[in-house]
């Protein structure tokens, strides 16, 4: 655990750094807590590129991260709430997310994701499904898709 | 051997094959996806196809075994073929918890053949309601691995344990939930 003062410098995929406390990373993501643990990181020099996070999701994430080690003797409610709050997005919002949290390895995050999108598409029908995932090419033949559209017209 | 074919001509083919959109084979096979196809993607909307499929496994984990089958594995070529991965069906979550009531499914051929899926790769089932002595002894057949049996609600006409043990040795050593697991809820 490094001290809570040490601030470490997160490179979006716009190349855009934020600056956050060591130890509201190191706690949550996996991968930071074992670059820092390596001692790969260099506090004056180094960056951690994330390409594949934009600052907007990056931006979030590190809200989350925060949020979480700052109030974590909340009571579970107000967390919950939160969490709620903080997920109140949309699925592309919530793909780049789970991109994201998957990437840095954050535990929590992800559980809280997978419950949402698993919230998302329970007791949906397909066609619901493909809409809200924005599924568009699904790739079936229109013959296979006719057929099982004419048998099993209740999942449609 | 001599290709009359001019070097411009190669240069565009070889332009045209570089550039021209995917076609959906690309999304369907994980092992032929590519990143920069994905960062050349629209940014405005997401593909959910082409999340990685390790993180769709959990998502379908996290459906249970009826909902995957029903819905989700015709919801698009790439999740059917994930859908039909025998490494897949390792753990099959076959509770009836919060399936919507449109879904009035023959619930025990189902089972069947997701066990048949599973091709002999199952190590932990858990089952509802509709078990019985039939479809026990069909899992304790169709697998050589099965350590965990979850299930609950046992209609007792239908079964017995104490019967049932001695004849299938697979079942000695299994854990057997009469309540609702904690990871249910």
């Amino acid at each position: 655990m490094g001290s809570p003062l040490k601030k470490i410098m997160l490179c979006s995929s716009e190349k855009e750094i934020f600056s956050v406390e060591e130890q509201v990373m190191v706690q949550h993501s996996v991968i930071i807590n074992n670059m820092i643990e390596d001692g790969s990181y260099n506090y004056e020099e180094s960056k951690i590129p994330l390409d594949c996070v934009d600052s907007k999701t990056l931006k979030k994430v590190i809200d989350y991260c925060t949020y979480h080690t700052h109030h974590h003797n909340d009571n579970q409610e107000d967390l919950e709430a939160w969490d709620a709050q903080f997920l109140n997005v949309d699925s592309n919002g919530l793909y780049d997310l789970l991109m994201a949290a998957n990437y840095l390895e954050i535990r929590n995050l992800l559980d809280l994701i997978y419950r949402t999108i698993k919230n998302m598409i329970k007791g949906k029908k397909i066609d619901e499904i493909r809409r809200i995932l924005n599924i568009k090419d699904h790739g079936f033949t229109p013959e296979e898709e006719e057929q099982n559209r004419k048998e099993y017209p209740h999942f449609y | 051997m001599h290709l009359h074919c001019p070097s411009y001509a190669i240069e565009a083919e070889f332009q045209r094959r570089l550039f021209t959109p995917p076609s959906f084979i690309w999304y369907t096979n994980p092992l032929l996806r590519r990143p920069h196809q994905e960062r050349q993607e629209e940014r405005s909307s997401r593909n959910w196809l082409h999340l990685p499929v390790e993180l769709i496994l959990i998502i379908f984990e996290k459906l249970g075994a009826i909902e995957v089958l029903t819905t989700a594995q015709r919801v698009c070529m790439l999740w059917r073929t994930i859908c039909k991965d025998p490494y897949t069906w390792r753990v099959i979550n076959m509770r009836v918890v919060g399936v919507p009531k449109f879904m009035d499914y023959q619930l025990s051929s189902l089972c069947r053949r997701t066990i048949e899926r599973s091709c002999g790769l199952l190590v932990d089932i858990s089952i509802d309601y509709f078990a019985t002595k039939d479809l026990l002894n069909h899992i304790a057949n169709s697998s050589f691995t099965t350590s965990t049996l979850t299930e609950d609600k046992i209609v007792p006409d239908n079964f017995n344990m104490g019967q049932n043990s001695p004849s299938s040795p697979l079942f000695e050593n299994d854990t057997v939930l009469s309540q609702f697991p904690s990871y249910l809820a």
